[in-house]
């Protein structure tokens, strides 16, 4: 053998070596689908499904889909061209267990000749039957179940998907909702605007993050909703996003609220009690610490009460608190608040309010007692008035106690001048200024 | 010594490269871990890859991937074998229907696929 042929035989070798090792199946066939040529790949992949063992014919290996096959191939008009291009089949394998995926392409070179290049696609096509089965049980679970909204935000906090459990708790179709900023869900009385990027950014830190707050609901009113919202990881960045589960609790909510109601309510007028209002007051003062906000507060005392009581009996007395009381309630705005201190004494706590304002609702609220009557037990109509004390908190340092007692002694100021009458405490925020000026 | 020769593993192991020439079938010798150590002139014939290219490599995946599935290379996992399968081979580029013998034998270093056309 001369040396060109000694290489030639290398080469050829080396050639059918690579075509041994080839992982894809690669077919030459006749017009009527006879196998000429064929790598190993294919007897590897076409094995299994080729019960008789035989390997002579493509599409009579193939079965039914080969028929199928087969048909499409000789109905193909041109002299060439891509008859099939990555048809999926799957066949069932006695030998293997579940079924075989294989992929086939088919590509006419000439009238009597066709290549073909089959891929096994089982372990893939099972990965995505996986996955698309995976996510139809997600699916199922999120449609299903009740009293929560399952709901996913894409990685600004818009809504992305909306499921059929989010629009049975918030009543709003996926087009009403989707590719809008999920806080327009929110309540519109929900204080604060910061509520969505707070709670994305505390998932985004820790993995997941929680809150409770109230939500629109489309038709019935709205929703004290307990929500978790998870952070989706995913190795594509611009895919990321969150997934926020949300718990319909508004009855739960009321239950509670009213139990606080009650253990803050005064069991005669209903405004708050005692303890109620300290704790609001110290929250108040606390706030104005850091805002500098003004806040005040005006003490009420009915005047001459025991005379009332003497007189008309203690029915009576408690219709004249109620009547106060209402008429307390009437004057304030809904971040007031109006207390019952004891006895015949009342406090309104006025955030956001300097001694001024403060002066104008004791004087309003002093004449509108003016014009209030009570009928007593035996029909006499019993009129009654007001005296009051107005304190600003005019320094940081200032203590509740420190407050209420500079509007006890304003309001004992305004009794000794004859009573029926507003005073502002000596030491309040203007006359402090005042001393200082002079 | 012929293909269905009854009991042929222990007659195999006594045969060196030389004496598997003379075999009219075709054998491939492997360790246990399926590298390649005799490959006759029969099977070389066959497949058209001369020895020298095959010897020492992993036979199941690094020169005929068409017999590692579950039909053939799976096989060997299993402790002692001796079975005979009808299979069709691509030797060069031909599908050719062959019969294989998957001989496995406890005791011996070597296991054994012996292939004769059908």
């Amino acid at each position: 053998m001369s040396d060109a042929d000694e290489a030639l035989e290398v080469e050829h070798e080396s050639l059918l070596a690579f075509l041994y090792l080839c992982p894809v199946a690669i077919a030459q066939l006749d017009a009527s689908g006879t196998i000429e040529m064929m790598n190993s790949a294919g007897a590897r992949i076409l094995q299994p499904i080729a019960h008789g063992g035989s390997i002579e014919n493509l599409f009579d290996v193939l079965g039914p889909f080969g028929a199928e096959v087969r048909a499409i191939h000789d109905r193909f008009p041109h002299e060439r061209g891509s008859i099939i291009e990555g048809r999926r089949v799957t066949f069932a394998s006695p030998r293997r267990e579940g079924p075989v995926v294989l992929s086939l392409t088919l590509v006419k070179i000439s009238p009597v000749r066709t290549m073909a290049v089959i891929a096994d696609e089982t372990e893939r096509a099972a990965q995505e039957r996986a996955a698309v089965r995976a996510e139809r049980r997600v699916r199922a679970a999120f449609d299903q179940i009740r009293d929560y909204a399952v709901f996913a935000l894409d990685r600004d906090g818009a809504i992305e998907t909306w499921s059929k459990s989010a629009e049975r708790v918030f009543q709003f179709q996926a087009q009403e909702v989707v590719g809008r900023p999920c806080s327009t869900l929110y309540d519109e009385e929900e204080p604060t605007p910061e509520r969505l990027g707070d709670l994305l950014a505390g998932a985004a830190k820790n993995g997941w993050s929680d809150d409770e707050g109230w939500w629109k609901r489309k038709h019935e009113g709205r929703l004290w909703g307990s929500s978790v919202v998870a952070v989706i990881d995913d190795e594509c960045p611009g895919d990321a996003g969150f997934v926020v589960v949300t718990r319909d609790i508004t009855q739960k909510k009321r239950e509670e609220d009213d139990l606080r109601l009650t253990a803050a309510t005064d069991f005669l007028t209903g405004v708050h009690n005692r303890r109620s209002f300290e704790d609001a007051a110290t929250r108040e003062l606390e706030e104005r610490r850091q805002s500098r906000e003004p806040l005040s507060l005006v003490m009420i005392d009915a005047d001459h009460f025991k005379k009332v009581n003497d007189t008309y009996g203690h029915g009576t007395g408690d219709d004249v608190l109620k009547a106060l009381a209402n008429t307390l309630k009437a004057h304030v705005r809904a971040i007031d608040i109006v207390a019952r201190l004891g006895g015949e004494e009342f406090v309104l706590l006025l955030p956001r309010t300097d001694e001024a304002n403060a002066f104008a609702v004791a004087e309003r609220v002093r004449t509108a007692v003016e014009q209030l009557g009570v009928s007593a037990a035996d029909g006499t109509v019993v009129r009654f008035t007001v005296s009051t004390g107005v304190v600003e908190a005019s320094h940081a340092a200032a203590s509740l106690e420190d407050l209420l007692h500079l509007a006890d002694e304003a309001l004992y100021e305004a009794k000794r001048q004859g009573r029926n009458r507003s005073i502002v405490a000596t030491g309040s925020a203007t006359q402090l200024a005042v001393a200082t000026a002079s | 010594m012929d293909f269905a020769h009854a009991d042929i593993g222990p007659s195999l192991d006594t045969l060196d490269s030389e004496a598997l020439e003379g075999l009219e079938f075709g054998v491939v010798r492997m360790s246990l871990d399926g590298r390649v150590d005799a490959y006759n002139g029969y099977e070389s014939k066959l497949s058209g890859l001369s020895p020298s290219r095959v010897i020492g490599k992993h036979f199941f995946s690094e020169v005929a991937p068409c017999t590692n599935n579950v039909l053939v290379a799976s096989r060997y996992e299993e402790g002692s074998l001796d079975e005979e399968l009808p299979y069709v081979f691509t030797l060069r580029m031909k599908p050719r229907k062959v019969m294989l013998r998957l001989v496995k034998r406890d005791g011996s270093k070597w296991q054994y696929l012996l292939v004769r056309d059908q």
